[in-house]
């Protein structure tokens, strides 16, 4: 179904913002927003959340977010995330022997699945949140519906990363047989874990609307 | 209705694209339709047949899952004569015994926690929202809810016990339990609950009964 059904009042009638209009983040109700009374504080009226036009200071605190989980990824990636210990002797796995060592084993797919989960989707999230961040910092002349899509992505894709954390839970769990066979955690699991949470913060902190913000502001 | 509602007469049919901020009109008939906004693309109203009644039986059913699914072990491993089996808990317990605490503290809070809590959440929004009672309660639930949704993981940590599985099938004998069979149809109603929760129609009966 087509939106924007009612010909009387145009669907496309500008952004909210700019009728004086604020879109309540918790119950999702439109209010009107007071512009005299910018820095007090404004609720909603139906459910007294405190009201923002945007996300308050978006850029600043992804930012601030995103670099610290990169920072945490290089310890996560040097110091081992689990050590097998069979029968007295021990060997350490990081996040990328992990990942060899499957290859080696011949078991691709599910070295490409932990490949993608511990690797290449930690990257890739940052990097994504770091594009957004410079096109709205810089004014990028790029596709606001492009960036868009880019910042559902890397939403939606934050919490696979966890799969590793949890595969370690689960093995200590599981191979924790004395003498024969043990599976401990290692520093790069804490890590890993903090990174991971992290950037999910990160992209929760940025405002998709900034986007399209800038879009306007250069038409205009 | 609320005084602000009063202030504002002529916005009773708009809403503000959630990603965009793109002002669009909302339908009357509100049964069976989607809205997309025009200018991102971003689903602002889905509303199908009954949501409120689907999300209350599915979330149920995914609570009294969710109590075998976690007390019964997930899978057993074998080697020679030494066995030992696995639950989401006890997982993040042996974690916790070799003090990784931040990981142990995770695994309990995404896989454990926020489920339990999103789903009793949910059940009782619903309940609330059909008997017309209770909106002050409602209305901070709806509000947690949105919260902490994205830290539930459930379906990552499916994911995780699969991973595990092939991990280990060379090395040992692993026997599936019940308790996996049970997460997976704790993992489909949990889904299932999510996934026709509309919160507009909880809104909307929170507006009617202030009125």
């Amino acid at each position: 179904m087509k939106p924007n059904t009612d010909p009387e009042t145009p669907a496309a009638s500008g952004r909210a913002i700019h009728r004086g209009l604020v879109l309540c983040h918790d119950c999702h109700k439109l209010n009107r927003w007071d512009i005299k009374q910018a820095h007090a504080i404004q609720r909603c009226g139906r459910c007294g959340a405190k009201m923002h036009p945007r996300k308050p200071n978006s850029l600043a605190r992804t930012w601030a977010l995103s670099i610290t989980a990169a920072l945490c990824l290089i310890p996560a990636n040097i110091l081992p995330i689990m050590t097998i210990i069979s029968f007295g002797k021990g060997q350490s796995d990081t996040i990328m022997s992990g990942v060899i060592a499957l290859i080696h084993y011949e078991m691709y797919p599910i070295a490409l699945v932990v490949f993608i989960a511990s690797v290449a989707v930690p990257v890739m999230k940052l990097l994504g949140i770091w594009i957004l961040c410079l096109s709205v910092q810089f004014g990028w002349n790029s596709s606001p519906r492009q960036r868009t899509v880019l910042y559902r992505m890397v939403e939606f894709i934050g919490k696979w990363s966890m799969l590793d954390v949890f595969v370690i839970a689960i093995l200590v769990a599981l191979v924790n047989l004395g003498a024969l066979a043990t599976i401990e955690a290692g520093h790069g699991a804490t890590a890993f874990c903090l990174a991971v949470v992290i950037t999910i913060f990160a992209a929760e902190s940025f405002d998709s609307r900034l986007i399209w913000d800038q879009e306007e502001n250069r038409n205009e | 209705m609320s005084h602000s509602t009063k202030s504002l007469p002529e916005h009773g049919h708009l809403t503000a694209c959630h990603e965009c901020d793109l002002l669009v009109n909302l339908p009357h008939e509100r049964v069976g339709y989607r809205l997309k906004c025009p200018c991102c693309g971003y689903v602002i109203v889905d509303t199908r047949y009954d949501a409120l009644g689907k999300t209350l039986a599915a979330s149920l059913a995914a609570l009294l899952l969710f109590i075998p699914a976690n007390l019964l072990p997930i899978m057993a491993i074998n080697i020679g004569d030494m066995g030992q089996s696995t639950t989401v808990l006890q997982g993040a317990q042996l974690m916790w015994q070799a003090e990784y605490f931040w990981v142990a503290f995770m695994v309990v809070l995404t896989a454990f926690i926020v489920p339990l809590l999103e789903l009793s959440l949910l059940l009782s929004i619903t309940v609330l929202a059909k008997l017309r009672r209770g909106m002050g309660f409602v209305v901070s639930a709806v509000k947690v809810y949105q919260k902490i949704r994205s830290w539930g993981m459930l379906e990552v940590y499916m994911f995780g016990i699969l991973v595990s599985i092939v991990k280990l099938v060379d090395l040992a004998d692993l026997v599936v339990n019940g308790g996996l069979y049970c997460f997976g149809g704790l993992l489909f109603c949990s889904t299932y609950a999510a996934a026709s929760f509309d919160p507009h129609e909880v809104w909307e009966i929170v507006d009617e009964t202030k009125h």
